[in-house]
């Protein structure tokens, strides 16, 4: 798939932008602070709509549009190309009263609902603290998990919105419930409960199911990219988890594996009872102590974990095997190649690596790559390449 | 929303009551009362008389509670109306929405909002047990309600409250039903027209 065209009003810098775009290589050259990486952010956000829940999409919205109006709006329009035709897709942001964010998603000048709106556009990002996947906090590697799967499987984007108000409304049940402001209600809960269990085993197998196929991806390109000196294992911690019969029910994880594939009713199970045996501690802390939003994904090279012991540069290139994986699988299964957005990331990566990732490049339908210094980029790349200068939210033709 | 310090006391004070209303900005609340300002003394005391009285005159109906004059309320002493029929809705609009549609003749009862846990909203706020209490009165008075039709909104809320009261009817001898679903996702009853409205009610499902 490739864009055709992308039209952005008011957001983060450009008050106006009208983008004629061909397949092949986009080039986008400038200083920092000028655009570059607002242009990357737009087109993933329209693939995976993730990040719109809380002051990210209100940050999304030109600051000057906050005089202009007072209810200031940012406007993402996109015309792709895909195998089943030509789709305009549509993005409202709109500030409300009380900081409310309004969101209007269309396709084809249809209103659809939010979760419509990721996969109709699949992008893979590459950014250059990506390198935070491996050595940071869990939330980013379950944020990386949903935004790949929520491009490939349109029913995981609707079960992370239901999960997601599921979740929201439990814990705003428990917290009442602790602070004594309101009994718990044991239908209401029971309800919630099976909201939460019924969403969440959907994630829980779906990440599952991605994780297990883009391990394989993972290892062979890591396996190119270390010269062949290094083995890459993705190691997926589901919260919720079945025990084998034969071990301890209550033997934790084995932190180096991922868990065999449970059936979906053994998956359901578990969660219940896992649901029962943290119930006190819910209502004394008044949160969800269980489920997919405390899963983690671990990166282990040669039997060690990447995010304690692994260098910076180990960290830098399994994350950079996981992105190439993601590119692989995202078009084995939707069988169309993904967007490929590179910010400023051929820079920091040594020649071998590079080669690497420019021989992926080569084979990819459209890609954005930024740099400051268009002399950084091999003749070859550039050449064919659609070429723009951006300074202060204005795009020109280079 | 700063408001000029050189207003008088008694347009900012209407200014501050109007934006305290549902969809209504600061713009508006301005531009309004500064219509009412310029406006004949009549328009403004109709207004506010009409104000008074819909706070005076009006209660809710202590069987349906829709909001009423009367006590029970018209629709709830309807000989002609089929008692044994008990349509619930989220809000009074909604009881006006289906009336207007002329294609339902049971009764009704109002839930006065919808399950949310983080709008402090409980089963206890919606008038659930008010629903209980009315089923086990007709039971004892040998007139069991037959059919409670759920008619809350097709929003996840809505679908949660039904889903909720569904649980609590368990226990009891009667059919319970859901809207068809003619509306509109995310849509409104209230706003519904009414041959989406007779055809939601005709092609109602028991759940
Ligand atoms: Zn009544």
């Amino acid at each position: 798939m490739h864009l055709r065209h992308l039209s952005l009003t008011n957001v983060r810098l450009y008050a106006r932008l009208e983008l004629p775009l061909r397949a092949g290589v986009i080039v986008i050259q400038g200083d920092n602070a000028q655009g570059k990486t607002s242009l990357l952010e737009a087109i993933h956000v329209l693939a995976t709509g993730r990040g719109l829940n809380s002051a990210a999409g209100r940050a999304l919205i030109r600051w000057d549009a906050e005089s202009e109006s007072p209810y200031p709006y940012a406007l993402l329009r996109a015309l792709v190309w895909r195998r089943d035709g030509e789709h305009l897709l549509e993005l409202l942001l709109q500030k409300g009263e009380r900081e409310r964010l309004r969101k209007e998603v269309r396709i084809d000048h249809v209103a659809r609902r939010n979760s419509d709106l990721p996969g109709q556009l699949m992008t893979v990002l590459f950014l250059p603290n990506d390198v935070a996947l491996v050595s940071g906090a869990p939330s980013l590697r379950r944020e990386f998990l949903d935004e790949a799967l929520a491009q490939v499987e349109p029913e995981y984007a609707h079960a992370l919105e239901t999960y997601a108000y599921a979740l929201t409304q439990r814990n705003a049940l428990l917290r009442q419930a602790a602070e004594d402001r309101r009994p718990i209600d044991p239908d209401e809960l029971e309800l919630w409960d099976e909201r939460l269990v019924s969403a969440g085993t959907m994630l829980t197998l779906s990440r599952h199911r991605a994780i297990l196929e883009l391990a394989r991806a993972a290892e062979r390109a890591h396996f190119e990219l270390s010269d062949g000196r290094e083995y890459l294992y993705l190691a997926y911690q589901p919260n919720v988890h079945v025990t084998h019969p034969d071990t301890n029910p209550q033997a934790p994880l084995d932190l180096l594996m991922t868990p065999p594939l449970p059936t979906r009713q053994a998956l359901a199970e578990a969660f219940y009872a896992a649901l029962r045996a943290r119930r006190r501690e819910e209502l004394l802390r008044g949160m969800t102590l269980v489920g997919p939003h405390r899963d983690d994904l671990r990166f282990l090279v040669n039997g060690m974990d990447l995010g304690e012991y692994g260098s910076r540069g180990q960290q830098r290139t399994a994350v950079l095997a996981l992105k190439l994986a993601q590119m692989e699988w995202m078009q084995l299964r939707s069988n169309e190649p993904p967007i490929l957005l590179l910010d400023e990331v051929l820079a920091e990566l040594d020649p071998h690596r590079r080669r690497c990732l420019l021989e992926r490049i080569r084979t990819a339908e459209q890609v954005f790559i930024t740099t400051t210094d268009l002399g950084r980029l091999e003749q070859p790349l550039i050449t064919d390449a659609q070429r723009f200068v951006v300074r202060g939210g204005v795009l020109q033709p280079s | 929303m700063s408001q000029p310090s050189a207003l008088p006391p008694s347009v900012a004070r209407l200014i501050e009551a109007l934006v305290a209303l549902p969809g209504i900005g600061p713009k508006t609340a301005s531009r309004l009362a500064y219509y009412l300002l310029r406006a004949p003394d009549e328009v403004a005391l109709r207004l506010a008389d009409a104000l008074r009285e819909l706070k005076a005159q009006t209660r809710l109906c202590s069987v349906c509670f829709n909001i009423t004059e009367a006590d029970p309320c018209p629709l709830c002493t309807d000989p002609s109306r089929d008692h044994s029929v008990i349509c619930v809705v989220e809000e009074p609009l909604d009881v006006a929405a289906l009336e207007r549609a002329k294609v339902y003749r049971g009764t009704y009862h109002v839930l006065h909002g919808v399950l949310s846990p983080i709008n402090g909203v409980g089963p206890d706020d919606l008038k659930i047990n008010e629903l209980i209490a009315r089923l086990r009165r007709a039971e004892a008075q040998g007139q069991p309600v037959r059919e409670v039709i759920l008619a809350t909104n097709p929003t996840v809320e809505g679908e949660m409250t039904a889903l909720l009261i569904q649980r609590k009817l368990a226990a009891f001898n009667v059919r319970i039903t859901r809207l068809a679903r003619g509306l509109p996702v995310g849509g409104d009853l209230e706003y519904a027209d009414e041959i989406t409205l007779s055809r939601a009610l005709e092609g109602r499902q028991q759940v």
